[in-house]
């Protein structure tokens, strides 16, 4: 277990960083919810170097920040400026936020959502948004805990028969 | 007062940069709003490049309708999909089938370029899409969103 005393560092995403960032997302991925044979990701299958590095971390429209504890990274938020809506709103979408369990409960991953509501702030975009699967009641509550409150806008999906 | 319509032959192909003018102009005339700069630069965005799940719709060759749509991983499974940023048809050609052609051109596209879904945020009280979405093949999931207001 790493000590909490250890230096928290959050700092921007870079393209440099994208190794680090899946083998955070691969512990966590591989992490079974204890006494279950269930991963805390609802999402099975794997993120490649390449669909990290397609949102082009550090490029002008990205949010993402990493954590890290003596120059490794243990977390990462994974967030994006986009235009939303007619009216056109600009926001801040959080896609992923992640923090190696060894790290957990240590207050690093509200660090990582109040950085990249910061960052939004700095460029006039004054919404953050976090898009939850309305099951998942522990990640909806840690969100209102953070400050933020349940939208009116739905999520419409159409699936490809694969 | 009959209004005299010619046939108008609807044509959708990508977004090019050259069209972020008729764009803002659709946006405009949506929302009444003149909006700055650095929005153009913003949709063009990354690599200077439109995002290429992003089209438009022509009518007799001006751009009467968009659809800007970028890949996005996103919501829970967590999956790549085309994510519609913004829908807009100019308020004088709507009811033409404009936007189902728009969503059936990034579906397609979507499709072919083996993205596993296509998804839209809807303001819930939105009684003009959700129809037009549910229609068209979409279905109202499990995700919802939370959103946090900074101080200005």
């Amino acid at each position: 277990m790493a000590s909490a005393e250890k230096e928290v560092k959050i700092r921007p995403m870079e393209r440099r960083d994208i190794d680090a960032v899946l083998a955070v997302y691969s512990k966590i991925r591989e992490e079974k919810i204890p006494g279950t044979k269930r991963s805390r990701l609802s999402y099975r299958g794997t993120m490649t170097y390449e669909e990290v590095a397609s949102t082009n971390p550090g490029g002008p429209l990205d949010l993402s920040l990493v954590a890290e504890v003596n120059g490794q990274v243990i977390g990462f938020i994974w967030g994006r400026l986009a235009f939303v809506g007619i009216p056109i709103d600009e926001v801040g979408i959080i896609h992923m936020l992640i923090v190696d369990p060894d790290y957990q409960r240590q207050g690093i991953a509200a660090r990582l959502v109040d950085a990249l509501a910061e960052r939004c702030h700095a460029r006039g975009v004054n919404t953050v948004r976090a898009v939850i699967d309305e099951r998942h009641w522990e990640l909806q509550n840690y969100f209102q805990r953070l400050g933020f409150r349940r939208s009116e806008l739905v999520i419409y999906t159409r699936t490809f028969k694969s | 007062m009959a209004i005299e319509r010619k046939e108008s032959k609807i044509r959708i192909r990508p977004m090019e940069p050259e069209d972020i003018d008729a764009v803002l102009a659709i946006d405009r005339k949506i929302t009444g709003v003149r909006r700055a700069v650095t929005y153009t630069d913003l949709i063009i965005g990354d690599l200077g490049k439109i995002p290429d799940l992003s089209f438009v719709a022509e009518v007799n060759g001006e751009v009467r309708g968009f659809l800007l749509a970028r890949r996005a991983y996103f919501g829970e499974p967590f999956t790549e999909v085309g994510l519609i940023q913004i829908l807009g048809v100019d308020p004088d050609y709507q009811r033409q089938g404009i936007a189902t052609g728009l969503v059936n051109a990034l579906v397609e596209t979507s499709q072919s370029k083996k993205l596993n879904a296509v998804r839209i945020m809807i303001n819930q009280r939105d009684s003009q899409l959700q129809p037009l979405f549910a229609h068209m093949g979409f279905k109202r999931g499990q995700l919802i969103d939370y959103t946090k207001t900074l101080r200005s």
